[in-house]
């Protein structure tokens, strides 16, 4: 189970929550160990997940009758599965919505050849699609009511992650069910992993450090960016991961190409099993100069900063103040950006200020037991080249344990 | 350009809005053709694009200074680029909440990264000097607050306003526009993005071909005893090869029935990846060893349906014709059992037309008539179990008179050597 059911139930107790409904996809994977074909095509709205506080009553998971069959290859937890059939004939003219639920009808049924002699999985699909089928809801938003109405919150104060689906069903009915904005909260509750989040998140370290490893190697006086990019993208596909970007600084290569003694920083996104690796290195093809190895090695000690630092109780800004004053001890004062951040589903996992809120206005971040951290040190210098040194930790009872190589020495590639 | 402007003055004025804005990722790539990192890694409320649909005022894209550097890699042509600081406010604590009557706060200076002292800079690095040296003293406080900014700016103070985010319009009133009103544009950017632009079919035959060799490629590399996520693999590394992005490719909806390829069983391949951000979507069938005559007559009939579906694809056929002329068709070619064909317009999402949500139902407003520039795939899935199951899609683009094929439309099968 990727969710930290406690921490939900905390953080929900915290707010007054009698639940949270998630309707973007991060969110409904979170709390179901599910990630649907239509969420991968990017189709909002068409899936659900409510996790009643109510540790005895049904969590849901919203979802297409025609995507039953997945449960099987992504098993959820949740004990309430509620699927739609979406007939396409059905027309709102028809129904008075407040009142009266369009049937749903018998949702698609593939022929079945030889019922007597099916391979294990497709009996498994064949049970599981009659099992569904018996209360079949005919779209979404009528199954997500169904689903609210098993956990009991018809009447409940919920976080939600999209204020729409509440508004529709106050219009399907359920007027007393009230929306709190759940963006933030829901961020608050992943930025401590469960151990299965921690597997999964070691993982995505590993195939991302080797995917920017394989782009390390492609380094030459001459490559391009499109090379660089092609060469992580491809190493983190061939474990079975999936490529977000790879950068050279925001811009690209200062000049559309690797030249000889100019740093070159990579910062490499990678998701595995939708979770995020996040790394960075500094590379330099040919000589470096004395200068650039300086900067390596202040930036090296400000990392080792970090770790030393990081721990229970100590805060985001505290950890930045040490190891700014780290590297600018080692001789390079100009250093400016150190910025922890929490990884896991979103490349920043802990809430952010978002709408009406300033920045620094929702406090420092505290670290606690298991958030996994990156801290993000990178460097421009126009005229220059770039540096970056960015590695993954968890966060221990009494310190932190690194999930990447920790390998922060320059990277000198012969020219 | 990616945005059919022309088409979305249109749809504004059907649904009677002054503008738009954009929060979603994609619908903030199509508005400013920029892609940002942050849509990467899920970040929302970092980036915003917004468009007046007054052509004369300007339409704006919201971004972090930090990535204005960014911009020479996506170019928009989006004129009004209001960058706001970052990496100055994380660590950063200023308590409570805005207060609207004071206006926009300050923001933390960000004068762009150093330059070093008598370099000769790249002409790259010189436009990047330039644009943090554009933005450094007009930097806004937040995203929230350069969205207001940018609304300001293209008129948008007062009106009905489409956002996929109608969250952001309330934040927008609490900032000081209580005279715009939110409108869910969820649907109605897709009701835009249906019909394409000419840059967008050119990306999109880009993808349809990526996306179709490394889904061959897939193809052909089930041989007996593959399982699924080697042959998941080499899709996966063949579109990163080409410069796609990996997405994702199905063999029904649980995997293979036995855990592997096994001779004589047809199963379907539907391969869905995405260049530059527009997804391409392929579907075969695939046999190791010689297909029976049952096997080829099938796949023969869904080639029948197929070929149907390309006489009468023109611009004005309703979707629901469609469906039933296919059909009809697959099934006087021989194939009775087959029932089910899902045209859907493809894009920037792989239904990238109207689809109902909330409290609408299907029958409301699903059976959209094509228009020339549509991108349209014809799905046409079969599963049967106990016997095996089948699948062919290809990608087309609605023309004048007609259509013309992005994939190759190669035969409906593929056959594999036992």
């Amino acid at each position: 189970m990727l969710l930290n059911k406690p921490r939900a139930y905390a953080v929900m107790d915290k707010y007054g929550l009698d639940g949270l409904l998630a309707a973007t996809q991060i969110n409904i994977y979170y709390m179901t160990d599910f990630w649907g074909a239509l969420m991968r095509m990017r189709r909002s709205f068409f899936n659900y997940a409510v996790l009643p506080r109510d540790e005895n009553a049904p969590a849901a998971l919203v979802m297409t009758a025609t995507e039953a069959q997945r449960l099987t290859e992504m098993p959820t937890w949740v004990p309430n599965v509620v699927t739609y059939t979406h007939p396409v004939h059905a027309h709102s003219r028809d129904y008075d919505t407040a009142t009266e639920e369009p049937d749903a009808g018998p949702g698609y049924r593939w022929p079945v050849r030889n019922a007597d002699q099916l391979p294990p999985k497709e009996r498994q699909w064949e049970a599981m699609r009659a099992d569904l089928a018996e209360k079949n809801r005919a779209t979404p938003t009528y199954a997500l009511r169904q689903a609210l109405r098993d956990a009991g919150l018809e009447k409940g104060t919920i976080g939600t992650d999209d204020p729409r689906p509440v508004e529709w069903m106050n219009q399907l009915g359920l007027d007393k069910l009230k929306g709190v904005e759940a963006t933030n909260i829901f961020r608050e509750i992943r930025m401590v992993k469960s151990p299965d989040e921690l597997t999964i998140m070691r993982e995505a370290a590993r195939i991302n450090e080797d995917g920017v490893n394989a782009a390390i190697k492609v380094l030459h006086v001459g490559t391009t960016f499109p090379e660089i990019e092609r060469a992580f993208n491809v190493e983190v596909a061939q474990q079975g991961g999936r490529a977000v970007y790879i950068t050279t600084g925001s811009g690209g290569l200062p000049h559309d190409k690797v030249t000889a003694g100019e740093p070159v920083m990579l910062d490499a996104l990678c998701e595995y099993r939708h979770y995020h690796g996040d790394i960075g290195r500094t590379a330099v093809v040919g000589e470096p100069s004395a200068e650039i190895v300086l900067r390596n090695k202040a930036m090296s000690v400000g990392w080792q900063t970090a770790y030393e630092t990081i721990k229970p109780g100590v805060t985001g800004r505290q950890m930045t103040e040490k190891v700014l004053a780290a590297i600018e001890r080692e001789g390079f004062p100009g250093f400016l950006v150190a910025t922890p951040h929490s990884v896991g589903l979103e490349h920043t996992d802990h809430p952010i200020p978002i709408g009406l809120e300033l920045p620094g206005s929702r406090g420092d971040l505290v670290f606690e037991e298991n958030m996994v951290i990156n801290v993000d040190l990178p460097y421009h210098e126009l005229g220059f080249g770039g540096m970056h040194l960015e590695d993954v930790i968890r966060v221990t009872k009494d310190g932190c344990e690194p999930l990447t190589s920790m390998k922060t020495d320059l990277i000198v590639i012969p020219a | 350009m990616l945005l059919n402007r022309p088409r979305a003055v249109e749809v504004m004025e059907r649904h009677d809005l002054v503008g738009l804005i954009a929060r979603e990722h994609v619908n903030i790539y199509y508005l400013t053709d920029y892609w940002d990192t942050q849509a990467d890694g899920r970040w929302p409320y970092l980036v915003y694009g917004v468009l007046p649909r007054d052509q004369d005022m300007p339409a704006g894209l919201v971004l972090p200074t930090v990535k204005l550097e960014r911009l020479s890699v996506w170019p928009t042509w989006v004129p009004n680029i209001i960058a706001f600081s970052d990496y100055s406010g994380r660590e950063r604590r200023d308590e409570g909440h805005i207060d609207p009557d004071q206006g926009e706060p300050p923001a933390i200076a960000w004068p762009g990264w150093p330059v070093r002292e008598g370099a000769t800079l790249t002409p790259l690095e010189q436009e990047w000097a330039a644009r943090a040296g554009a933005h450094a003293d007009r930097l806004a406080a937040t995203p929230a607050w350069g969205l207001k900014r940018a609304l300001v700016d293209a008129g948008m103070t007062r009106g009905r306003i489409g956002s996929d985010d109608p969250r952001v319009i309330g934040w927008l009133q609490d900032m000081g526009l209580p005279g715009i009103e939110a409108v869910d544009a969820t649907n109605i950017f897709r009701e835009i993005r249906m019909v394409k632009s000419a840059t967008e079919i050119e990306i999109l035959g880009q993808a349809a071909r990526v996306n179709e060799a490394a889904g061959m490629a897939a193809a052909h590399a089930a041989v007996a005893g593959a399982t699924w996520p080697e042959i998941e693999t080499v899709y996966h590394v063949e579109m990163s090869q080409r410069g796609g992005r990996n997405g994702h490719i199905i063999s029904g909806l649980g995997g293979l029935p036995h855990g592997k390829v096994v001779p004589g069983e047809p199963f379907l391949i539907d391969a869905l990846g995405e260049y530059r951000n527009y997804f391409g979507d392929f579907g075969r069938t695939v046999i190791v060893g010689e297909p029976s005559a049952e096997l080829s007559r099938r796949a023969d009939a869904m080639w029948a349906g197929f070929e149907r579906a390309c006489e009468i694809i023109r611009p004005g056929l309703k979707r629901s014709t469609l469906i039933a002329e296919v059909i009809a068709a697959v099934q006087k070619a021989g194939f009775s059992d087959f029932f089910y064909v899902s045209p859907h317009s493809l894009g920037l999402e792989h239904t990238d037309h109207p689809i109902p949500m909330g409290p609408t139902l299907h029958g409301d407003w699903n059976d959209y008539a094509l228009a020339a520039d549509m991108v349209i795939n014809v799905d046409m899935p079969f599963f049967e179990w106990g016997w095996g199951t089948m699948h062919l899609e290809d990608t087309v683009v609605v023309t004048a008179d007609g259509f013309r094929p992005l994939t190759s439309t190669s035969p409906a099968l593929i056959v594999n050597p036992s």
